[in-house]
């Protein structure tokens, strides 16, 4: 047997420089004002950053939507390496308006944190979650901030005076442990 | 003395009034008799005695005798169907409509008999309180409570039968007498199958089945025995019109007859109607059929109310007008559908129901309803073949564009319709297809279409619209209140924008573009590329040129490199010669053609290790376009294209053309005639399972054939007998196990590409997963189910995960221990 003839026609590319493909479509006027906009707009929002979120692959932090509400979430941050928090875990609760991005959520812990700048309720203090939120944040920067703020506490507005004074102490560890462990028994208990 | 001559006289006239035939003499004495009764005032007695005695005498004689004669054994049985059979026969109700004529013309003999006789006439003479005509009026007024107090059912049937007998005579005795005064056949079509059955041979008339006088010949009259029969038409016409003014005459024209004529005329317009447009779509029918109204059903009515009350009949014009418009409507809207797929050839019809419309209350909202259950069951189903949908869809566009310009009723019927076929997966491809499809009915929408008419979700606002077009501004229909975001630009848009608009975006229609063009290019070498140059730049109108770029630059490729590959062949470049075998060789910008070149499964075999020779080949073509164009160079892609063979064995010579792989694979044949599957895997880099499917096509043309598992050996000639390939099988088993071992091992596994993009998809779910599960902890399978559907499966709209195969998945997951599962639910390992 023999080939006696071939013609092969193969494909392969070049380097044509990549013409700016510049899609300079303005969306149209929006004519529809409402409310219903908003909340759209918004969730349209929320959805993205959760596709993000999910892709990103950040270690150490998690977030989703509790059930099928969107505009509430639950995310877990891992304590921060080297610090008083590592191998701990904490809950926090995300509440976004129908006004995100353009209001800051409502974030506060739902487990015992104990930290200078989280008060026994959970509410944090933290500043882009108030008077410096930008639209430009989203769920993902805010949780890298909060697990910042875990290794990096501001010892100068503090919201626990008991926890800025024990920083850096060696009981600090303790105390923290203990409250982290009475909650876990809770837990325990309430699950038994 | 006076009491005893009144009392004579007296006795006289209540005694002989009821008699008959009245002489001259007889008058002198009833003038004499009451004169005696004047004389002691005794008139106004005998008139209401007269009065009671003529009650006495209708009501229990002669109106019972008039209901004998109309007995309910003569009515045929079958009543309502001979009324309603398309081809009336007299013959049927003959016996019923003289019966009727009888009975009413011996009702009114009796009547005159009473009220009209002598005495009357002579009482009134003498009586000046009251006028003879009131009293008649009087006794009429009595006569009809009489009748219609003691009305018998099947009189009601007589009536109808009798009308129906009459309209038929009518309409038929008017054919004929136009049939004779145009002296031939030449009728316009409007005058019935009556006209034309009338001038068969044997001049019967079908009505009655007579003969029709001065039309037979003398031959056929006097050749049989016997009487014949001539045609009664005429006769019945004349006592049925005698029969109406009698009941005028009597004053019950209108009560007996106001049914039967509203339901005989009722009956007759729809039969017409019916008749004139059953599965006709394609003559315009209104104007005639309204003529024929007016002449016809009109003519009929005047014979019946005679021609002195035009009121009368001027109203029921009006009205039987009206009720034939909206009985062509419902008529025409139960046929919608068909009308549809027969546009537009069912233009006229359309044209029509547009006219009705206009002219009945609620047709619009019945149109609407019947248009939609049709398309939902005829239409929206699996069944169906989303080609075929399109097509009715277009239709439905154009035709429902004739009947209301406004576009409203397009908009609320076709909203299902665009819906379901969002829903299908190859609604793109099929719009695609059609729009780019060389002899496409949709190729003449894209031509004209208005430039840049696509848009992504925004459109002009009616504002804009009307500042263009203010000339021709109409008011919208009132059910434009129901569209949802209606606009004018949206409704009056052309068929090719809302045909993209079926996804309100048009990113999806430019990617399949794209990707049909890639297939189409790369499966034909020798595509017409000036023809989709011509597709490109229509298209290019209408979705504006940013988005159409890359397509643009697919096409410049195609000619840029045939011309490129011209002059690499030709020789002009010293580098490239030729040894074996030319190369042809496609150059495209990667960046602009779509993802693995819009081709599904072409990585399976993306490591393909060519034959040598070919490699060589390929890299002085390389060579040669350096020099051509410096500081460039070429990836090939080798497992793309096709290659020319012709192969050569002892007993014959073939050629083909196939994929590179499919050549490679007899390539190495060339060399060695038998080869294992695991040795040819290695040689060629193609896995084992995608090289198995290949070599099934050689198994298929009998070149190669697989003489123990895993073994393929080239069937050098054709009468090769099977003993020579056993024995060499057989000082090979051992190796041949071990290898089959290999092979079964992956051989079960699904063919590579589908399982690369399920897994593609899996890790984006499973990462959805990991984060759902982190922060609710526990979740069962129907939760995550649905929570991914409604966070993670957005934007990839057909591709539906199923609970199956979720719980497959992590199940999966659960043996890799990345995943708890107790009690139903499923939880990270912490």
């Amino acid at each position: 047997m023999a080939t006696s003839s071939s013609r092969e026609t193969n494909t392969s590319e070049n380097t044509i420089n990549a013409t700016s493909n510049s899609n300079s479509l303005v969306n149209g006027k929006q004519t529809n004002s409402g409310k219903e906009m908003v909340v759209n707009a918004a969730s349209k929002r929320l959805k993205k950053e959760l596709m993000d979120l999910m892709m990103s692959n950040d270690k150490g932090i998690s977030a989703f939507p509790d059930c099928d509400n969107l505009f509430s979430w639950i995310a877990t941050i891992e304590g921060p390496k080297d610090t008083v928090y590592e191998n701990l875990k904490f809950k926090l609760r995300l509440e976004f308006s129908s006004k995100y991005p353009y209001a800051a959520p409502r974030v506060h812990f739902t487990s015992t944190c104990f930290h200078p700048n989280v008060d026994s309720e959970g509410n944090i203090c933290l500043d882009i979650l108030k008077d410096k939120w930008t639209a430009l944040y989203d769920v993902r920067t805010v949780l890298l901030s909060i697990q910042a703020l875990l290794s990096v506490p501001n010892l100068e507005s503090p919201l626990d005076p008991l926890a800025a004074s024990l920083w850096n102490k060696v009981d600090f560890r303790q105390i923290l442990l203990s409250k982290c462990s009475v909650e876990e028994n809770k837990n325990k208990k309430a699950k038994h | 003395m006076a009491i005893e001559k009144l009392d004579y006289c007296w006795s006289y006239l209540t005694e002989n009034y009821a008699k008959k035939a009245q002489t001259v003499a007889d008058c002198d004495r009833v003038n004499e008799a009451f004169v005696v009764l004047k004389r002691n005032d005794f008139l106004d007695y005998y008139k209401e005695w007269y009065f009671e005695a003529f009650r006495e005498r209708f009501a229990n004689t002669v109106i019972p005798c008039f209901w004998q004669k109309l007995p309910q054994s003569t009515l045929p049985r079958d009543l309502s169907a001979i009324i309603h059979h398309s081809d009336f026969s007299l013959q049927s109700a003959n016996d019923a409509c003289s019966k009727l004529f009888e009975a009413v013309a011996y009702l009114n003999d009796e009547f005159n008999d009473s009220a009209k006789n002598v005495f009357v006439e002579s009482l009134f003479e003498f009586l000046d309180n009251e006028s003879l005509t009131s009293f008649q009026s009087r006794l009429r007024s009595l006569l009809k409570a009489l009748i219609l107090s003691n009305i018998h059912l099947h009189f009601n049937d007589y009536v109808l039968l009798t009308y129906c007998c009459g309209f038929c005579l009518f309409r038929h005795l008017r054919a004929q007498e136009k049939h004779s005064s145009a002296g031939n056949r030449m009728i316009d079509d409007d005058d019935e199958a009556d006209s034309e059955a009338e001038s068969n041979a044997d001049a019967k008339c079908i009505l009655c089945d007579g003969w029709i006088e001065g039309q037979i010949s003398e031959e056929v009259y006097f050749a049989e025995d016997g009487e014949k029969e001539l045609c009664k038409c005429q006769r019945t016409m004349n006592l049925f019109i005698e029969m109406n003014s009698q009941l005028k005459e009597l004053d019950l024209l209108e009560v007996v007859n106001e049914d039967a004529v509203a339901s005989v005329t009722h009956s007759f317009i729809e039969k017409k109607i019916r008749e004139k447009c059953q599965g006709n779509f394609d003559v315009l029918c209104i104007k005639s059929l309204e003529d024929w109204v007016r002449v016809t059903i009109v003519g009929w009515l005047e014979i019946v109310y005679d021609k002195e009350n035009k009121q009368m009949t001027k109203n029921s014009e009006e009205r039987l007008i009206h009720f034939m418009y909206e009985t062509y409507a419902q008529i025409r809207t139960d046929q919608m559908f068909d009308i549809i797929v027969e546009y537009p050839e069912s233009e006229p019809a359309l044209e029509d129901l547009k006219e009705c419309l206009q002219k009945c209350h609620g047709f619009r909202q019945k149109v609407i309803k019947s248009l939609k259950d049709s398309f939902e069951i005829r239409l929206l189903h699996p069944g169906v073949a989303t080609n075929d949908i399109l097509t009715a869809y277009i239709q439905a566009i154009k035709s429902l564009r004739v009947l209301d310009p406004s576009g409203v009723i397009l908009q609320l019927v076709c909203d299902p319709v665009k819906k379901y076929l969002k829903s299908r997966d190859d609604t793109v491809r099929c719009i695609i297809t059609a729009l780019t499809d060389e002899n496409s009915e949709l190729i003449p929408e894209l031509v004209k279409g208005a430039p840049q008419s696509v848009e992504d979700g925004t459109c002009q606002s009616d504002d804009e619209y009307m500042a263009d077009n203010w000339q021709n501004w109409q008011p919208d229909p009132v059910d434009a209140a129901n569209v949802a975001f209606s606009s004018k630009s949206i409704r009056s848009s052309d068929i090719v924008s809302i045909l993209v608009n079926i996804y309100e975006s048009k990113d999806l229609f430019v990617e399949e573009y794209q990707r049909l063009l890639a297939q189409k290019f790369l499966s034909n070498f020798d595509c017409n590329v000036d023809h989709e140059r011509r597709n490109l730049e229509l298209l290019t109108l209408r979705f504006g040129e940013s988005d159409l770029h890359a397509c643009e630059v697919m096409l410049q490729d195609m000619t840029s490199s045939k011309r490129l590959d011209n002059r690499i062949n030709s020789g002009e470049i010293e580098a490239h010669h030729f040894k074996k075998f030319p190369i042809k060789c496609l150059v495209l910008s990667e960046q602009f053609w779509p993802e693995k070149f819009g081709l599904q499964s072409n990585d399976e075999a993306s490591k393909i290790k060519l034959p040598s020779d070919v490699e060589e080949a390929i890299d002085t073509y390389t060579k040669a376009f350096e020099t051509i164009k410096p500081s460039r160079t070429l990836f090939w892609t080798p497992f793309l294209g096709s290659v020319e063979l012709e192969l050569e064995f002892k007993d014959r010579k073939l050629s083909f053309t196939v994929t590179p792989i499919h050549a490679c694979i007899i390539y190495q044949f060339q060399e060695k005639k038998s080869w294992l599957i695991s040795e040819l895997s290695q040689s060629i880099s193609v896995p084992t399972q995608v090289l198995r499917r290949k070599i099934s096509y050689w198994q298929n043309r009998g070149i190669l054939k697989e003489v123990k598992s895993d073994k393929f050996i080239l069937v050098e000639d054709i009468g090769q007998t099977d003993d020579a390939e056993n024995q060499a099988d057989k000082m090979n088993v051992e190796e041949e196990y071990c290898a089959y071992d290999e092979d079964s091992f992956d051989g079960d596994i699904q063919p590579g590409s589908s399982r690369d993009v399920g897994e593609d998809k899996f890790r984006i779910y499973w990462s959805f997963i990991e984060n759902m599960l982190t922060n609710l902890n526990s979740l069962p399978l129907e939760r995550i189910h649905t929570m991914l559907q409604m966070f993670a499966l957005q934007g990839t709209n057909s591709n539906e995960l199923s609970v199956q195969s979720l719980r497959q998945f992590l199940d999966s997951k659960v043996r890799d221990q990345k995943l708890i599962f107790s009690g139903g639910l499923y939880r990270l390992p912490s």
